[in-house]
């Protein structure tokens, strides 16, 4: 076989490799999409959308390795083995409000789908959900960080061992009660 | 046969909800109803945090003995629940007085009021219920801070008296620091 003939071979195989998933979204994350867009009257357009795998996590946890000293957030990459982001920006001329009665909707479509929310705030019409798995067996597995702001929404999965992730947010960050 | 079937199903289902009731939190002594917060959910800023005990369980795990953190003091707690809501003129009488009325509501049962600050522009009120050993099983806050926001919390499992603070500074709940030294020096 000629090389040139085995490089185009290589190369795909090169990203298979190592951007395993870095394509599109998966169906599960396609049927949330839908719900939460169907929630909003469908006044949302996809600006892009994409998945990311654990091998290239790993290599971005190498320039984090370069770039940060702090050791948790290479610790906490370690675990993602996905992540799933989409961005959708508001058609113009929609009269979609973010309030939380939307959050609520939400909530009533992601609880359906086997989702319970653990923080959810709404800060001068910017939404902001985080959600985990019902299922005590997949509880810190997999989480969905959604925020809807005035002229987008941001859906955000990442699978994985969450347990550093969600102590992380706990011991460092607290939940922001504002008191 | 068919009889055997319905038999283990109903028992297999009676089993579900026996279940379900025993882990349902809401029963719990500590837990405290703060009512329907549906008029309140139209303030600029809204909060809720709710944690239940399948988390928390999960995250007390991570502590170990030679390097303890806070993850050590969720063990045995089976729900922090937090709503905030930031106060404007239309919701400020009405918050006031939700807060009053859990005060009564908690004042007239086996709950004992720690903490009470009461002035023109501020509330804040801390309560805990202790079990028959005398460990604290419930935990419930309520703020009231006028050009700002109105909180109820409530922690439901065994609190640790010496952990509260904690508790209190990374949960961002206010009021709980310095409630270990009062209670000791009350007693």
């Amino acid at each position: 076989m000629k090389i040139k003939s085995i490089t185009p071979i290589l190369f795909v195989s090169f990203l298979i490799f190592f951007l395993t998933g870095c394509i599109g979204v998966n169906r599960q994350f396609g049927e949330v999409k839908d719900k939460i867009m169907g929630e909003l009257g469908n006044d949302y357009k996809t600006e892009f959308q994409f998945s990311v795998g654990s091998s290239a996590i790993t290599i971005s946890s190498w320039f984090v390795d370069l770039a940060a000293n702090e050791e948790y957030i290479d610790d906490m990459m370690r675990e993602i083995s996905s992540v799933q982001v989409g961005v959708y920006n508001k058609v113009e001329g929609s009269d979609a409000k973010a309030n939380f009665g939307t959050l609520q909707s939400i909530d009533e479509e992601m609880q359906n789908k086997g989702w319970k929310y653990i923080v959810r705030s709404v800060d001068n019409e910017e939404l902001t959900a985080i959600y985990l798995s019902d299922n005590p067996g997949e509880l810190l597995n997999k989480m969905y960080v959604i925020n809807l702001s005035d002229d987008e929404l941001v859906i955000i999965e990442v699978n994985g061992d969450l347990k550093k992730v969600i102590s992380y947010a706990i011991e460092e960050k607290k939940f922001d009660l504002k008191m | 046969m068919n009889k055997l079937i319905i038999i283990i199903t109903t028992v297999a289902l009676l089993s579900i909800n026996i279940f379900a009731q025993s882990t349902d939190v809401t029963k719990e002594p500590g837990y405290v109803d703060f009512g329907d917060f549906t008029a309140f959910e139209n303030s600029t800023n809204v909060t809720e945090v709710i944690l239940d005990e399948d988390l928390l369980s999960v995250l007390a795990t991570m502590s170990d003995e030679s390097n303890p953190n806070i993850m050590e003091i969720l063990n045995g707690i089976k729900l922090v629940k937090a709503n905030v809501y930031e106060i404007n003129d239309e919701n400020k009488d009405q918050l006031k007085e939700r807060i009053n009325e859990i005060d009564s509501k908690l004042s007239n049962t086996k709950w004992k009021r720690i903490v009470k600050t009461k002035g023109e522009d501020e509330i804040a009120n801390v309560y805990i219920k202790l079990n028959n050993d005398k460990k604290i099983i419930g935990l419930a806050v309520t703020n009231f801070e006028k050009g700002g926001e109105a909180a109820f919390v409530n922690i439901v499992g065994n609190i640790d008296l010496s952990t509260i603070g904690k508790l209190g500074k990374k949960f961002g709940i206010p009021n709980l620091e310095g409630v270990n030294e009062d209670n000791e020096k009350k007693e």
